[in-house]
């Protein structure tokens, strides 16, 4: 099948969950996994980087839409997009392998992806939260909510990702 | 040329990065309620010292309309007080005759003038205001000022009008100390802008130092109750039976700027009665 279309089918399915089903969820008052992330993680790395960028903002315009935040879903996505390609490089060191990366289990093990999803989804988080939030007053208490935001979204995306991506060789 | 095209190339997914998220600030911004009210704020507290500077200087410019308005704000409101009015009431006393306002009849009317000259200091004192026969000013108006009673209008032109001062030796104002509700006349004697003098008051009565001292309303100039002074001191003097009340003065004559004219409604009629009174 062709790789595009895999691509937006899994776009669509994971904005529907997203609207769906998790901007119900409410644990606590404060915590809401946003696994919409996922797809985001999942693209494919050699794409042109202002394709990833028009990418990440429309998926955070649209689930801005459903969950009236307008432009703060946007403005995190674009981030997460931005500091990929350097979390990438990081997570690998040295042994930048040339080619083809995919963030996939399988293709990585799965310290390397937990590394990964939990760095970015942090990021994406914080943003999120900070601009919720929109002042620096309960700095520490921001911190805090987005990183067990982020603990509980990188829980999620790791179940879904061991669960519904064939695993070629184990 | 071929350099920056290059550049633009080269960087062009962080031109659209800064874009994109330039564009979703915008829409927090135009969105979102509380980033603006912050905004907004901050904002404020930059700009707020400019705008009350700017404030302070400007706002002295606009004092003399100001004034105006206050003035005409002031003599709407003068215009209610009771004692502007004779109530007519039945000599059957009903729950209706307490209700109807049609027996209302308006005594007094008012309105207002700068004062263009002013003396204190002198034996006979006058002031002199801006307004004259073509504003309806009329001799034996009565003339106030915010504190209490000034005047009475002796002479009048077109345009201007001259207004005996109660600094003026032949003043003689009916009044009435309270609260033991006394009618006597105060007049001026020495030459002091602040003090007058209140006779009349026979000695048996007990007037207070602190009592004021306010028209009687029985001079058809005056309105009732409009402050003239308050009592200074008393002596009794031992060649008649009156006591010498010395009052200090409401009005602070030294810086009168702008009055408030009275004028009285029914003077021809009342004073074509007084005087068949006299005729007698």
């Amino acid at each position: 099948m062709n790789k595009a279309i895999v691509n937006i089918i899994r776009f669509i399915i994971l904005i529907a969950m997203q609207v769906f089903i998790c901007n119900n969820i409410d644990f606590f008052g404060f915590i809401n996994p946003y696994i919409y992330i996922l797809a985001l993680l999942l693209l494919p790395l050699e794409i042109p980087k202002s394709a990833q960028y028009l990418i990440a903002f429309a998926t955070g315009f649209i689930i801005d839409m459903f969950s009236l935040t307008f432009g703060m879903h946007a403005s995190a996505s674009l981030l997460v997009m931005l500091a990929r390609p350097y979390i990438v490089n990081l997570l690998n060191g040295r042994h930048t392998t040339e080619g083809i990366e995919k963030p996939i289990p399988g293709v990585k093990d799965f310290n390397w992806l937990l590394a990964y999803t939990l760095i970015l989804v942090f990021i994406h988080h914080f943003t999120f939260t900070l601009l919720e939030v929109f002042n620096f007053h309960e700095f520490f208490r921001t911190l805090g909510i987005s990183l067990l935001n982020a603990i509980f979204t990188t829980l999620i995306i790791l179940c879904i990702e061991y669960i519904f991506i064939p695993v070629k060789k184990r | 040329m071929n350099n920056l095209v290059e550049f633009i190339k080269k960087y062009f997914h962080y031109l659209l990065f800064i874009i994109l998220q330039i564009t979703s600030i915008i829409l927090i911004y135009n969105n979102i309620n509380y980033p603006r009210f912050v905004i907004a704020k901050i904002s404020k507290t930059i700009t707020t010292p400019f705008n009350s500077g700017w404030n302070n200087l400007t706002r002295h410019l606009n004092l003399n309309k100001e004034n105006e308005y206050l003035m005409q704000q002031n003599i709407k409101l003068m215009r209610e007080t009771k004692n502007n009015f004779i109530f007519q009431q039945d000599s059957l006393f009903t729950v209706d005759s307490i209700n109807d306002r049609s027996k209302k009849i308006r005594l007094y009317d008012y309105t207002y003038a700068n004062v263009i000259y002013n003396t204190t200091n002198k034996k006979h004192n006058y002031l002199i205001l801006d307004k004259g026969s073509n504003d309806g000013i009329t001799i034996d108006m009565a003339v106030l000022s915010a504190q209490g009673v000034v005047g009475v209008v002796n002479d009048v032109s077109t345009n201007f009008c001259t207004v005996m001062s109660l600094l003026h030796p032949d003043t003689r104002i009916s009044a009435k100390v309270m609260p033991i509700n006394q009618i006597g006349t105060v007049i001026w004697e020495e030459n002091n802008p602040e003090y007058a003098y209140l006779n009349d008051i026979p000695q048996h009565l007990k007037v207070n130092v602190g009592d004021s001292v306010f028209t009687s309303g029985f001079s058809n100039v005056f309105p009732e109750n409009i402050l003239i002074g308050i009592v200074k001191e008393k002596n009794s003097n031992p060649k008649n039976s009156f006591l010498s009340i010395k009052i200090k003065l409401a009005t602070k004559f030294n810086n009168i700027n702008r009055v408030y004219l009275v004028t009285n409604l029914y003077k021809q009629e009342l004073d074509s009665l007084k005087s068949n009174l006299k005729n007698e």
